[in-house]
């Protein structure tokens, strides 16, 4: 920078200086021509002047002549001569002179000059005449007259011509005079021009040294500065500087570099040989390092060196060649750092190195291992996915999706089949509008935010709605369904249809009930009576106490048989009573069940009317007689004294199978026990309607039925059953009259174990009844003749 | 002491009898009898009796329908009602309680332990 700086200020200064004296030498010519030019127009003024003094000094002598030559004549006195004589001597001097003033003057003035040199030469020789007429004494006065006449005329034409050529000079002497002081002006101002300018650029050059003086200053303050910084860098820095001479010996070390060669103080080390502490087998390398550094070539190399006091240390040196002003190499800069920290850490991180890679290798391994599994895994997924789609799809339970608004993103479609809507019907649809009643709304909804905001699963029971109005009570698993980033995106709930269980398990409950209530009844009366005399209370001898034990044994047989009868229900129901089925013949079981009741009939007065058949059909005949006498025992009980009760057996013909179809909601239903319009056409019968849409059934064979049946029936004149009762009287327990089991001896189990065997045997069971007229029970069994046979 | 007069109500026949021994027997109580629900709310109301034993399942009209009515009439309002039942469970029996009978005996029943219950719930020395 101060070599720059120098360069600049010296290149300035010589331009300044250049300039400077092209200026003066400008200013000098200038004046030098113009003094030059004024010397030439004193000169040549004074050339005019002395040239007007000539003629005007000629025209004086020739006047002083011609007075001599007039005083000569006139006195003939010769010392009037003299001024005569002088004059000639004097003009011809004059003329002379005048003669080479002229020549350098223009043509037509020496034109002019010649014509007055003739004229005065020609006035002389007149003079001359006159004077030589005097002298010869020859006074011819008209001779002197026309000689002074004629002189005269060349007097008066002297004088004009010399004050013509007077007025001529003295024009121009005054022309040349202006000219002189436009001139001397002129010089003047380009004098005082040059003087102000040379004044100027000496200021400027002042000014500039000033600076550049002031600024070398500052640049030399700075380098010092800058230099003492960069040594206390150096010095401070630590890693170690050093130079070295072009032979390799130590110059210079900083501190640093002082203590990597754990020398004391710089003379132990000065002039030394750098590659002195180096390892011998890295010396050949740092001396061909530094030896290329000192040829320009800059270089890096990692060596070992042992210290002063014997330490070994792996160093890093940097060696580049050190060069002075005029870019000469002059030593070699080497700057070494300690990385004796850094090759233990890269033997160490080699040999983690090391133990990394095989690492890798045995996790590649696994990897590889994990991405077969993986694979398998992914193809396991697909499956998996695969079967819960179908599964959802065909599972036999609802599954229903709801988006964070409770909008229906999904049902399988056993929700649809459920509840009778389409999927485009059910798709984005409100679940709680559509499908919940609304006592249910409020809750289910605020069930469904908790479930939203507090992530907890839910069960529950809701009735939901279907296209038809009806309710099915369905059993909820609510779960969450989130998306990837595990937000919160809806639910997913499953739900199992438990209206027919809900229904059965009330109605368990009801039969529970009822059984308790039936068993504790008697149990009541024989508890009581038997503590009645055993405590003394009654006495058995007694009125009284025989009729406590009456009382107590009818109970006792009450029981019994309402022991029986429910484990023989359960039995059939639960199917652990086998059916003997064998071929058989209707009109034998008509005759047995009839001769089996014909005591108790006879007893209450009432006749049995048969009408058999010898129909053929597979079954388990005691059974079938069971139910025949528990359905005649009914009308008996139930017929007043003298009444018929008819006990009929015929064919007939349907082309179901089942004989009578079970739809979904009358699974878990009592099975109907009457034949509507509809059945009836279905089984082959033709009948007339009654008000309640039943018909009274009569067989009529047709041949495209392909099933027959044989149909049983018992017709009595009885107080008949309520319509509202004709359902349920095959059901445990149900009673027309609760009493009548007591009063009657039933046990109100005997039309549900009779439902229960014709069930069994494929058939089926109901009553049709006209209240104050009579009932009439009938049931189907399938005859032996299979499809399209004939009886 | 004026005897104590008891209606028993309920459709079965022998439970109906052995209640009216043993009460008769153990107590000395004068004992009135109706066989269904219906017929114990018209000999209430006629016999005004002290106490009302009522069975719970009766076919026709149960005992709580009964006692219903019972309270539904100002002729037999006041009469203390005590409900008998085969439902042993404490549930069951608190419904009853709930329905503001005097009190529930259960079935089956020994003659002075249902006299001792009967006397403990009505109070009767």
């Amino acid at each position: 920078m101060k070599r720059a700086i120098e360069s600049n200020i010296a290149t300035s200064r010589w331009g300044l200086a250049l300039l400077y004296l092209l200026i003066l030498i400008c200013v000098s010519w200038v004046s030098y021509h113009s003094t030059v030019t004024l010397l030439e127009r004193v000169n040549l003024e004074r050339h005019t002047r002395a040239e007007i003094a000539g003629l005007q000094e000629i025209l004086f002598e020739i006047t002083d002549a011609e007075t001599g030559r007039r005083g000569y004549v006139i006195t003939g006195q010769e010392q009037f001569l003299r001024p005569y004589n002088r004059a000639t001597s004097t003009i011809e001097k004059q003329l002379k002179q005048l003669q080479q003033r002229f020549s350098n003057d223009a043509l037509n003035e020496q034109r002019q000059f010649n014509e007055l040199k003739s004229m005065v030469i020609q006035r002389l020789s007149l003079l001359e005449q006159s004077i030589n007429l005097k002298k010869q004494h020859e006074s011819d006065d008209d001779i002197q007259i026309a000689l002074n006449a004629q002189g005269k005329a060349l007097q008066e034409q002297i004088r004009a011509l010399i004050t013509e050529i007077q007025n001529k000079k003295g024009q121009e002497l005054r022309l040349k005079a202006e000219q002189s002081t436009v001139q001397a002006t002129r010089t003047i101002a380009v004098i005082l021009a040059g003087f102000c300018l040379s004044l100027t650029i000496f200021l400027w050059v002042y000014y500039l040294l000033s600076r550049q003086i002031i600024q070398r200053q500052q640049a030399e303050a700075a380098l010092a500065k800058s230099e003492k910084r960069l040594r206390t860098i150096i010095e401070a820095e630590p890693e170690c500087v050093e130079v070295l001479a072009l032979d390799g010996t130590i110059q210079e070390m900083n501190a640093a570099g002082l203590a990597m060669m754990e020398a004391n103080d710089l003379q132990q080390v000065i002039g030394q040989p750098a590659c002195s502490l180096v390892t011998p087998e890295h010396r050949d390398s740092f001396t061909a390092l530094t030896q290329q550094a000192a040829v320009g070539n800059p270089g890096i190399l990692q060596f070992e060196l042992v210290g002063l006091r014997g330490t070994r240390r792996w160093l890093e040196t940097h060696a580049v060649p050190l060069r002075n002003e005029q870019n000469e190499i002059t030593g070699v800069l080497s700057i070494t750092r300690d990385i004796t920290a850094q090759k233990q850490a890269e033997v160490v991180l080699k040999k983690a190195k090391d133990e990394l890679e095989i690492r890798v290798a045995d996790r590649t391994g696994e990897l590889v291992q994990a991405n077969h599994q993986l694979q398998q895994i992914a193809a396991t997924l697909l499956e998996a996915e695969r079967r819960w789609r179908s599964l959802l799809e065909n599972v036999r339970l609802v599954v229903v999706g709801l988006d964070r608004n409770g909008k229906l993103e999904y049902v399988n479609p056993f929700f649809l089949e459920l509840v009778g809507y389409t999927k485009t019907e059910v798709e984005g649809q409100d679940w709680f509008k559509t499908f919940l009643p609304p006592h249910q709304r409020s809750r289910l909804q605020n069930s469904f935010l908790e479930l939203l905001e507090q992530e907890f699963y839910t069960h529950e029971q809701s009735i939901i709605l279907t296209k038809s109005g009806s309710e099915r009570l369905i059993a909820w698993n609510n779960t969450l369904l989130k998306n990837l980033q595990g937000d919160v995106i809806g639910t997913l709930s499953i739900g199992e249809d438990i209206t027919e269980r809900h229904a059965i398990e009330r109605m368990k409950d009801e039969f529970v009930s009822v059984v308790s209530h039936e068993l504790r009844t008697p149990l009541t009366s024989i508890h009581g009576a038997l503590n009645l005399l055993s405590s003394g209370l009654v006495e058995a001898q007694s009125d009284k106490g025989r009729r406590v034990i009456e009382i107590a044994a009818e109970n006792a047989e009450r029981l019994v048989r309402l022991v029986n009868d429910i484990l023989e229900l359960e039995r059939l129901e639960a199917g652990k009573i086998s059916l003997s089925k064998q071929s058989c013949n209707a009109t034998e079981l008509l005759i047995k069940a009839t001769d089996l009741m014909q005591v108790m009939a006879n007893h209450a007065g009432i006749t049995l009317s048969v009408s058999p058949q010898a129909i053929q059909l597979e079954a388990d005949p005691d059974r079938i007689i069971q139910v025949l006498t528990n359905l005649l025992g009914n009308a008996i009980k139930f017929s007043s004294r003298g009444s018929t009760v008819w006990l009929t057996v015929e064919r007939v013909y349907t082309h179901l199978s089942p004989p009578y179809p079970v739809s979904h909601e009358q699974k878990a239903k009592p099975l109907l026990c009457s034949v509507d319009v509809a059945c009836q056409q279905d089984i082959g019968f033709t009948g007339t309607p009654t008000e309640n849409g039943k018909a009274l059934v009569e067989p009529r064979p047709r041949s495209e039925c392909l099933n027959s049946f044989v149909l049983f029936a018992v017709k009595d004149q009885g107080r008949g059953i309520p319509a509202d009762k004709i359902e349920s009287i095959f059901e445990r327990f149900h009673q027309v009259d609760a009493s009548d089991s007591r009063k009657k001896g039933g046990t109100g189990l005997g039309l549900a174990i009779c439902r229960s065997i014709v069930q069994q045997h494929g058939g089926r069971i109901w009553a049709e009844s006209t209240l104050g007229e009579g009932s009439c029970f009938y049931f189907t069994l399938p005859t032996e003749l299979g499809i399209g046979g004939n009886p | 002491m004026t005897t104590k007069r008891i209606l028993v109500i309920d459709d079965d026949d022998g439970v109906r009898e052995i209640a009216q021994f043993c009460l008769e027997a153990a107590a000395g109580w004068e004992v009135l009898t109706a066989a269904s629900g219906s017929e114990g709310l018209a000999k209430a109301e006629s016999e005004q009796p002290d106490a009302i034993l009522l069975d719970v399942m009766m076919p026709d009209m149960d005992g709580p329908t009964t006692f219903r009515q019972l309270q539904a009439n100002a002729a037999t309002v006041h009469i203390p009602t005590i409900l008998l039942t085969a439902k042993a469970k404490i549930s069951e029996q608190q419904q009853f309680i709930n329905l503001g009978v005097t009190g529930v005996v259960t079935k089956p029943f020994k003659a002075q332990e249902l006299v001792d219950q009967i006397r403990e719930i009505l109070n009767w020395k």
